[in-house]
């Protein structure tokens, strides 16, 4: 297979002087007289990205993404270490780098075309494609900074994959925009990546991160802390960060303000193993069902998928479950879906209880909502911790003499 | 971007490895500078075009604008100068229609893009900050937009003024003037450019250069005959002068377009060809545009992480 990233021993080193006499001398003596004190935001990162796969980058505030963000486009030389890109490389690091407020959107998106490196030429073959992508509407020949944030941060992401690169590089800029948006970006990044199109991918969201990208780097200041699939470097990093595993639980929204025509969730309902609404507590081991419905008010465009999660109180992602994870699809314009719970395998403690409408990909979410009260759960035993495992002791030891 | 607009330290191998801090470095960026900047030549355009019309957008007048205001410059200057103190330029004797007030408005008209020029490009690179730390930005094409803006002004001015000087009866200069208007206008802008070009890189490692520069500018259109006559029948001082006035490449530069657009020169001593003058520009221009092209290219693998 083809590289088209690659990095050996990559680091990235910033210079601070003490003073801007400190930075005069160490100027005109070549070098040599009063150096600067080094701040390596990066060090000894060597990965390698194929030609049509996905890198998502981790890592706390400050551990380096950004760096290696900016090196991987090009806009700032390595300190140590090297790196080869193959094919046009598009990044959208800040949105609305570039933009002039006073012109209208049609001449910022070719600005921003310019900036990214197209030929006129090229522009004009394209421009029709990224504004109609952009969807401004009548804005398109109103001033900048007229736009909403959406508006602009729209125009920006569209100029910047309406340029068809090899290597697209995003600085978690695609969780922008309302919400229709979002879900038309997600969507052009999957035909992106259909069309042999490689990904870098820098966000806070991981699970973004683990439906998008094949396998994740994570960064722990400036250094290469974990790199392989997904799922494996997404909840390293989770447990190590100590909180919330998946942040499926973030903005479940009310039906009412959601658009018109979205996919929505129109009931979640907790039940006991006889059919009946659980209303009280109930008993670890116990059997349950969950019921969740839904209406497509436009069912031909995409199969949605039906996730449900169990958070507890600190944020915790105890356990989730999906029909994007268990191979179902849900076609038509309204449905239920229903989740036995056998023996419920959660010991003591408040869960709370989501229901997720997704996309077809398992990553844009069209609705959210919690059971009406959380799930309490009661255990007669005295066993600890957050679940009961299925077990079973096998004790082999030495007669003991008495 | 199939090729980068800037390519930082990109080997034939394709490897981007770490700058090397040597002279053979800094020769061979120097050497690919015009290439990245003649890539970049879309952008150019597109942002010169930008600039320009940015000063007029919303406007009643808009485009209208650059004209308009040399024009009222040019106006006060003849009532000011040529009405009311009648000063006259010995060189101009025969032709009383050019009086000072024209020849201060042509000088003033060329230092007055110049100046802008240098100053607006010197803090160039740092104001657009956000490109040069995000994107791989030619970040020298930044001092020449500002530079070419400048001169575009500039140039739309001296055209309203030959307008003027056409409609109002005293005819166009001597054609072997005019011909030479495109060879000054290119070494004006490759003098401007070098110079703001060195200045924009040393502003991003240390700020105190923009101020410098706007003091060296205040002193450079005193010591260049913007306001004063470099001609002792007019202004006898200057007679012991003229050696060092003429050593000026800011002279020959204001010299040279007045010469083109009054068709004369300041002083009966000086030569009465746009063609010497920009015979001495020329060396000025080249040597400012080799300083801009090694100052910036010994500073430019500092500039994305120092803007």
């Amino acid at each position: 297979m083809s590289h088209v990233v690659e990095t050996q021993g990559l680091g990235k080193a910033y210079a601070s002087y003490a003073s801007a006499r400190a930075r005069v001398l160490h100027g005109l003596s070549f070098g040599r007289w009063s150096r600067p004190r080094e701040h390596w935001a990066l060090r000894d990162v060597s990965f390698n990205l194929e030609r049509g796969a996905s890198l998502g980058l981790i890592g706390a505030n400050g551990a380096g993404k950004s760096t290696l963000l900016r090196l991987l486009a090009g806009a700032s030389a390595p300190s140590a270490g090297r790196l080869r890109t193959r094919g046009r490389v598009a990044s959208l690091l800040e949105l609305g780098t570039g933009f002039h407020p006073d012109f209208s959107g049609r001449e910022n998106a070719r600005l921003c075309g310019v900036l990214l490196g197209a030929s006129r030429r090229e522009l004009d073959e394209r421009l029709d494609a990224i504004l109609d992508f952009a969807e401004l509407g009548d804005a398109l020949d109103a001033p900048l900074r007229t736009y909403s944030t959406g508006m602009a941060m729209r125009l920006g992401f569209a100029a910047a994959l309406g340029l068809e690169p090899d290597i697209l590089i995003l600085d978690e800029v695609f969780a922008v925009g309302d919400q229709h948006f979002q879900k038309k970006c997600v969507d052009r990044l999957f035909a992106f990546r259909a069309a042999g199109g490689s990904l870098i991918l820098a966000s806070h969201g991981l699970y973004d991160v683990r439906q998008i990208c094949d396998r994740t780097l994570w960064l722990d200041q400036g250094a290469l802390r974990g790199l392989g699939p997904s799922d494996e470097v997404t909840h390293a990093y989770a447990a190590w960060m100590g909180t919330r595993a998946g942040a499926l639980d973030e903005g479940e929204r009310d039906a009412a303000t959601l658009p018109p025509n979205s996919p929505r969730l129109t009931g979640f309902e907790l039940l006991d193993g006889e059919g009946r609404a659980v209303r009280a507590a109930v008993h670890s081991g116990a059997s349950l069902e969950l019921v969740a419905s839904w209406h497509d008010p436009r069912p031909a465009r995409a199969p949605l998928h039906l996730g449900l999660s169990f958070t507890r109180q600190d944020g915790t992602l105890v356990a989730a479950v999906g029909t994007h994870l268990d191979g179902l699809r849900l076609d038509a314009a309204e449905g239920q879906v229903r989740l036995e719970l056998p023996e419920l395998a959660l010991l003591a403690g408040s869960f709370r209880v989501l229901a997720h409408l997704f996309d077809e990909h398992g990553v844009h979410r069209f609705h959210e909502l919690p059971l009406r009260s959380d799930l309490v759960v009661t255990a007669r035993g005295r066993e600890l911790g957050l679940v009961r495992l299925a077990h079973h002791w096998h004790v082999r030891q030495p007669e003991s003499v008495p | 971007m199939s090729v980068p607009l800037s390519e930082p330290q990109a080997a034939t191998s394709g490897w981007v490895e770490p700058p090397r801090v040597s002279l053979r470095a800094i020769v061979l960026a120097s050497l690919r500078l015009p290439a990245v900047v003649w890539r970049g030549r879309d952008l150019v355009a597109a942002s010169v075009g930008r600039e320009l019309r940015a000063r007029f957008r919303g406007s009643l007048l808009g485009p209208l604008w650059p004209l308009v205001h040399p024009l009222a410059l040019f106006a006060i200057y003849g009532f000011v100068f040529a009405q009311l103190f009648g000063m006259r330029l010995a060189a101009h004797g025969g032709n009383p229609g050019l009086g000072y007030g024209v020849w201060l408005f042509v000088g003033s008209l060329v230092w007055a893009s110049f100046a802008e020029g240098v100053g607006r490009g010197t803090s160039s690179i740092v104001e657009h900050r956000g490109l040069v730390r995000q994107l791989a930005f030619p970040a020298a094409t930044l001092p020449l937009i500002r530079v070419l803006g400048a001169a575009l002004t500039f140039a739309l001015g001296a055209g309203a003024f030959l307008a003027v000087r056409g409609l109002s009866g005293a005819g166009l200069p001597d054609l072997e003037h005019l011909v030479w208007l495109p060879v000054l206008l290119v070494l004006q802008i490759a003098l401007t450019y070098g110079l703001a070009l060195a200045a924009a890189a040393l502003h991003v490692v240390l700020r105190d250069t923009a101020h410098a520069v706007g003091l060296l500018l205040s002193v450079a259109m005193f010591a260049t005959p913007v306001f004063w006559v470099p001609d002792p029948a007019v202004l006898p001082p200057v007679e012991p002068w003229l050696d060092w006035i003429t050593a000026n490449p800011l002279f020959w530069l204001l010299e040279g377009w007045r010469a083109a657009l009054l068709g004369a020169p300041s002083s009966a001593s000086f030569p009465d060809s746009v063609g010497a003058s920009c015979a001495a520009l020329a060396p000025w221009a080249a040597g400012s545009l080799l300083l801009g092209t090694l100052v910036f290219c010994t500073l430019e693998p500092r500039l994305p992480d120092e803007v």
